[in-house]
């Protein structure tokens, strides 16, 4: 796939999807997701990785469940590596849809996602809303297998106009009221593990009730072109460089001749 | 007895104000240990300005156990009617708004009309200056 498909198709549908382009980190970042939560969980390290994913709500409640994540992603990002193998795995969609100096979120997020567990829900948004700045992209990736209910919907992006024009109606009625009036608009994601997408987070989505088997586990993490405007989630803070070209580094140490 | 209070923070700066969303969550967090609260994931209001919307869908939410904890009084609209409507949702539903940088409550008349005049006089003290 070319630059100007995986562009064509991120204008087009709010996202691109495509093979993940590291194959090697995504399986090193699944291998210590499911140790990290073995251990958490006090249980073996299983040999099955997605059936152990897939299941998880066998050996663990909804009421604990925020709790173990929390404690599975600390221990994530504690890892000297992780963050750059997550961008390896879509570095060069990245730079095609972003650009080629990144700057990337410092912590990860991991959702888990139970068959029938309403306390994990991720109501209609958009990440702007909250404070991220419009010049942002969100790297997604699934691993399990998803669709259905137990993936996550994006409102395509000719659908904004009209839904920005009747949002300040529909939001006096809450999140409900939000979802209801794009619910036939929406699109829901449909990957698979060993894909990867990039999607537009000024866009509304989220994820309803997990009504299907499995439980979805997937990490996200935004990235951004270093140079581009930030709002409230500011360069030191929430995001860091992991991308500079050497111009750019060279500018950052330039000082005039002293006179 | 109210003993679960949801998180209310902001995604903008308020009053000439910013402060970094995981900073309120900590003061949040350390205003329920301190007081032996619950508190429930902060929801983050709209980075719109003069957006009240995941506000008042909260209160809507609100009963005689759950109250709501904001980050800062200088959150509250700006608006004194605005001020006053959710005063008198928030006590109609025999709940409380828990205010942790100023350390203080609203629960009763008397408690809102005391905060409204701290919030009278920085108003006051912004103009003159």
């Amino acid at each position: 796939m070319d630059e100007s498909e995986i562009n064509e198709q991120y204008l087009s549908k709010g996202r691109f999807i495509g093979p993940a382009l590291d194959l090697e980190a995504l399986d090193w970042i699944r291998e210590r997701v499911v140790e990290i939560s073995a251990d958490v969980l006090k249980q073996p390290n299983p040999n099955d990785i997605q059936g152990f994913l897939e299941t998880i709500h066998q050996l663990v409640s909804g009421a604990e469940l925020n709790e173990k994540r929390l404690e599975i992603i600390f221990r994530l990002c504690d890892l000297p590596e992780f963050n750059k193998k997550f961008f390896l795995i879509a570095k060069q969609y990245l730079e095609y849809i972003v650009g080629n100096e990144l700057a990337i979120q410092k912590r990860i997020n991991l959702s888990i996602q139970m068959p029938d567990d309403v306390d994990s829900l991720l109501s209609v948004h958009a990440d702007t809303w909250s404070g991220d700045s419009a010049f942002e992209a969100v790297v997604w990736v699934p691993l399990v297998n998803c669709e259905k209910s137990m993936s996550m919907y994006l409102l395509p992006p000719d659908e904004y106009p009209a839904f920005s024009k009747s949002f300040s109606e529909i939001a006096k009625g809450g999140s409900e009221n939000i979802f209801s009036s794009i619910e036939s608009k929406v699109e829901w994601i449909k990957i698979d593990y060993g894909q990867v997408m990039i999607f537009d987070q000024t866009l509304p989505h989220g994820n309803r009730v997990n009504n299907e088997a499995s439980t979805r586990w997937s990490i996200n993490c935004r990235f951004k072109a270093v140079f581009s405007p930030y709002k409230d989630k500011k360069l030191g803070e929430f995001f860091e460089p992991i991308s500079l070209r050497p111009a750019s580094i060279r500018g950052l140490q330039y000082e005039f001749p002293i006179l | 007895m109210i003993s679960q209070l949801y998180g209310y923070i902001f995604a903008r700066s308020f009053q000439g104000e910013r402060v970094p969303q995981h900073v309120q969550n900590i003061v949040l967090r350390d205003y329920c240990r301190k007081h032996e609260k619950e508190l429930f994931l902060a929801a983050v209001e709209y980075a719109m300005p003069n957006s009240f919307v995941v506000l008042n869908s909260l209160i809507d939410q609100m009963n005689s156990s759950t109250g709501l904890i904001f980050y800062s009084l200088c959150q509250l609209p700006e608006s004194f009617e605005m001020r006053t409507e959710i005063y008198q949702r928030i006590l109609d539903s025999s709940s409380a708004i828990h205010f942790a940088v100023e350390n203080c409550i609203v629960n009763s008349l008397e408690s809102a009309q005391d905060l409204e005049r701290i919030i009278q006089i920085k108003d006051l003290l912004k103009i003159e200056l």
